[in-house]
């Protein structure tokens, strides 16, 4: 974690501000690394996470088994791990509408007239919750004001360039220059 | 001379606190009950203070002094988003509260940014309804010499607050500056934020009794602490307000949360000692939900234009 700026009070504030909050958020162990570059002189925020590695996703027929039932035009899903439920429920609300779910008792979702395969639904994404996470701690941090912000993702790397003033390439090329040294840390 | 004081105890028997400083021709300034717990914002003469102590000690509650009692503060954050809340704007809202002050807290629309932030004409004349105003700006340096355009030219004292040390001298408008603030995503309860906030305390009260001892060479005709027990006392639709202060008392005036277009004839027409509330004070709508907003006039204030009536007269003739 380093915080770059020509004032070393704000940068000592920052790295304060960066480390309450992503407590705060919950992603401090997810993390593997955060570069700040802070110059309110331009005035330009940049600030550059690199996460760890998260596990693999979870999928439906990991937890649960299903048959469909074509003279009812239903499927059937029988549980066997509750703690992902809340996750299916959602998942299958988004995908197939609310009134088609039907959950006759705690283990059992019975689907009216599936229109989606479940076969290696992807239920719970770890990577996209962390990512999520990691997006809600950067909007917590970078100063309210920066609404000017260019967005950059790739792989495990999330950039953000803000400012309040006109987006200037050379901002722009510094962050991927810290992108670049994330990458190869020599 | 009056000392006000907070009195922090429980409900029962409480009545017997009241009618004592009501004896002592004393006032409530403002009356907070939550479950079982009461907190008494008080003014009484100086040399009744002791009789309140000993009142105190008897039904089992705390008295401390309140030296912003009767002032109503200003706490104005650039906006009102997570960045600037609830921590550090909030916590120094809650901290002043202790020493009796009524504050109110203002998110300016537009207030976030370095080179974007301003303020509009309405919000500067909405914080000069107040005694004061607390600026609560961020962590660099450089942002905060560059708002000073947002209390410049504001016509009340305005206390800056930040993290950097700075020298008043460099911020213009501001009359004082407390380093050690600033944007602080967590509670201010560690060492350093508790010295901040008491630093904030001092020279807030500093700015205030200089402010008191001002007014104390040209003061309101009446005291805005009666003029606010004549209104609870002579306006019934006081009592139907669920404000937890319907009336708030200012150093020079009171705010009454009454709609200005329904009852200002009725708080003109207040008789306060021999006076007409109407004739010794100027009576305004507020920029805040439209309540009213009296600012009582000092004595030379109403001396003047009689002599102007005199001068006019002489030079007719």
């Amino acid at each position: 974690m380093n915080v770059e700026c020509y004032d070393p009070e704000g940068a000592a504030v920052y790295e304060m501000i960066l480390r309450q909050i992503l407590q705060d958020v919950q992603v401090t162990r997810a993390v593997k690394d955060v570069q700040i570059y802070a110059d309110p002189r331009e005035p330009v925020f940049i600030i550059v996470v690199q996460t760890e590695k998260t596990s693999p996703p979870i999928l439906l027929d990991d937890f649960a088994q299903y048959k469909y039932d074509d003279e009812a035009n239903e499927a059937f899903i029988r549980i066997k791990d509750e703690k992902y439920l809340p996750a299916l429920l959602k998942k299958l609300w988004e995908v197939e509408g609310r009134n088609k779910i039907h959950q006759p008792s705690r283990m059992e979702v019975v689907i009216d007239d599936p229109q989606h395969s479940l076969e290696k639904m992807v239920v719970v994404d770890p990577k996209q919750d962390l990512k999520r996470k990691v997006y809600d701690a950067l909007f917590r941090i970078i100063p309210e004001g920066f609404r000017v912000v260019d967005h950059h993702s790739e792989d495990d790397i999330i950039a953000l360039t803000c400012t309040d003033e006109v987006m200037q390439d050379k901002w722009i090329a510094k962050s991927r220059e810290i992108i670049a040294r994330m990458k190869n840390p020599t | 001379m009056y000392e006000t004081l907070t009195y922090t105890g429980g409900i029962h028997k409480h009545e017997e606190m009241n009618e004592l400083i009501e004896d002592l021709g004393g006032f409530v300034l403002q009356e907070t009950v939550s479950q079982m717990d009461l907190v008494l914002t008080l003014a009484v003469p100086i040399e009744d203070v002791e009789k309140v102590q000993e009142k105190a000690k008897e039904l089992l509650g705390k008295v401390q002094l309140a030296p912003m009692a009767g002032t109503e503060l200003a706490i104005v954050s650039p906006t009102l988003a997570r960045q600037h809340l609830p921590h550090s704007a909030c916590d120094i809202s809650e901290y002043l509260r202790r020493f009796g002050a009524k504050d109110n807290m203002i998110g300016l629309r537009r207030g976030a940014g370095k080179g974007i932030s301003n303020i509009s004409e309405e919000e500067k004349r909405l914080i000069e309804e107040h005694d004061l105003a607390v600026f609560a700006l961020g962590s660099f340096r450089e942002c905060i010499l560059k708002k000073t355009h947002l209390f410049e030219d504001l016509e009340i004292p305005v206390v800056v607050t930040g993290a950097p040390e700075i020298d008043v001298d460099d911020i213009p408008g501001a009359d004082a500056y407390v380093s050690g603030l600033g944007r602080i995503p967590r509670r201010l309860k560690r060492g350093e934020n508790i010295r901040a906030l008491k630093k904030l305390a001092e020279v807030v009260e500093g700015i205030i009794n200089n402010r008191r001892m001002d007014m104390g060479d040209d003061p309101p005709i009446v005291p805005s602490i009666l003029v606010k027990t004549e209104i609870e006392n002579q306006v019934p639709a006081i009592k139907e307000v669920y404000s937890p202060a319907p009336v708030v008392s200012q150093l020079d005036g009171v705010r009454v949360k009454l709609d200005y277009d329904q009852y200002h004839g009725e708080i003109e027409n207040l008789k306060v000692q021999d006076y007409r509330l109407g004739d010794i004070a100027d009576i305004k709508r507020s920029f805040m939900y439209n309540y009213i907003l009296v600012k009582l006039l000092s004595e030379t204030s109403l001396v003047e234009p009689l002599e102007q009536e005199i001068s006019q007269k002489i030079t007719a003739k």
